[in-house]
């Protein structure tokens, strides 16, 4: 049940058709990791935090440093040297003290995965680079939760919804390509907006747009294009035929 | 397919054109750079385009095989 304040608090979104108290209230009971609290992170976890979602937990090994404030903006100069998420925890309870979020200063690896996941309805990812992402995916493929992707360079992005056992993987998909491009302060915060709709989607019970859509974002040329993808039956992680 | 040309290029160009027609964004070469664009790869006969000579300009022959991939954002 949600209280005076809170019905005050998030009224802009509890009179949206389909959402109301009953989609407050999932939000409210829901438990959400975010995995990388850099240029992605920080703009999912903005908006969870202050869509009312109950508990985030946010994972993350780095300290802030300068460049990272061209689009880590839960961050300023005199965070530098500190641990993300520390000051990023200190700053979403500072937006919206009702939420619980669990900082979890650690890097993500094949053997602390599925304990740092545990429990959680969705994990969304803040990530930058493609091993880590992998461990991330088979982790939630194997507890059957559902995982965000996300991934940025320059002005481009890309975003799919993975629910396991329905959409096809990240490994499915054999994901090649290479980071360190460079990224624009925007271009994550593109993304991770769209990352945060499809999780709140997800938490409230509604189907997320892009559970089995890879959508590109272009931001050269200001174009958005959604494509289809399929599940690798012979996929490594996830095929149903796997022992 | 018949394409215009007999090089790489005037495959890619001719298959964006096709998507055009029918309403997809699929513009592998960008205008701007007349270059693959950066969200695309291009594999002829499995090697990389950047690495034959002639690169997009590359001739191609009956039976060669092009694959184009999309690339994944890795960074946060």
């Amino acid at each position: 049940m949600l209280d005076q304040s809170e019905l005050i608090r998030y009224n802009r979104q509890l009179i949206i058709p389909d959402f109301g108290e009953e989609g407050q209230g999932k939000l409210k009971d829901s438990h959400a990791v975010i995995v990388g609290v850099g240029g992605l992170g920080c703009v999912s976890a903005t908006y969870l935090a202050a869509a009312g979602v109950g508990h985030i937990a946010i994972v993350d090994f780095d300290i802030v440093e300068l460049p990272d404030l061209n689009r880590q903006i839960l961050y300023g100069e005199e965070d530098v040297g500190k641990k993300k998420v520390i000051v990023a925890k200190r700053k979403l309870s500072r937006l919206n003290s009702k939420v619980e979020i669990t900082p979890v200063f650690a890097k993500i690896t094949e053997e602390n995965v599925l304990s740092l996941i545990n429990g959680a309805r969705v994990v969304v990812d803040g990530l930058d680079n493609s091993a880590a992402r992998l461990v991330v995916n088979s982790a939630c493929v194997k507890q059957k939760t559902a995982y965000i992707y996300g991934g940025v360079s320059r002005l481009r992005g890309m975003v799919t919804t993975i629910i396991p056992g329905q959409t096809p993987c990240l490994a499915c998909l054999r994901p090649e390509g290479v980071g360190g491009l460079g990224v624009l302060g925007v271009t994550p915060a593109i993304i991770a907006s769209l990352q945060a709709l499809e999780a709140i989607k997800l938490l409230i019970g509604q189907s997320p747009a892009l559970a089995g859509k890879l959508l590109l974002f272009n931001g050269d040329d200001m174009k958005f294009q959604l494509l289809e993808i399929r599940r690798n039956e012979s996929c490594p992680v996830c095929s149903p035929t796997l022992p | 397919m018949t394409v215009p040309g007999d090089t790489l290029r005037a495959l890619l160009m001719e298959l964006s054109e096709r998507y055009r027609q029918a309403n997809v964004d699929f513009e592998l070469i960008n205008p701007g750079t007349n270059d693959l664009d950066f969200d695309y790869d291009v594999l002829v006969n499995g090697k990389n385009y950047v690495a034959l000579a002639g690169g997009l300009d590359v001739k191609l022959k009956a039976n060669d095989t092009v694959k184009v991939k999309v690339l994944w954002r890795w960074d946060g």
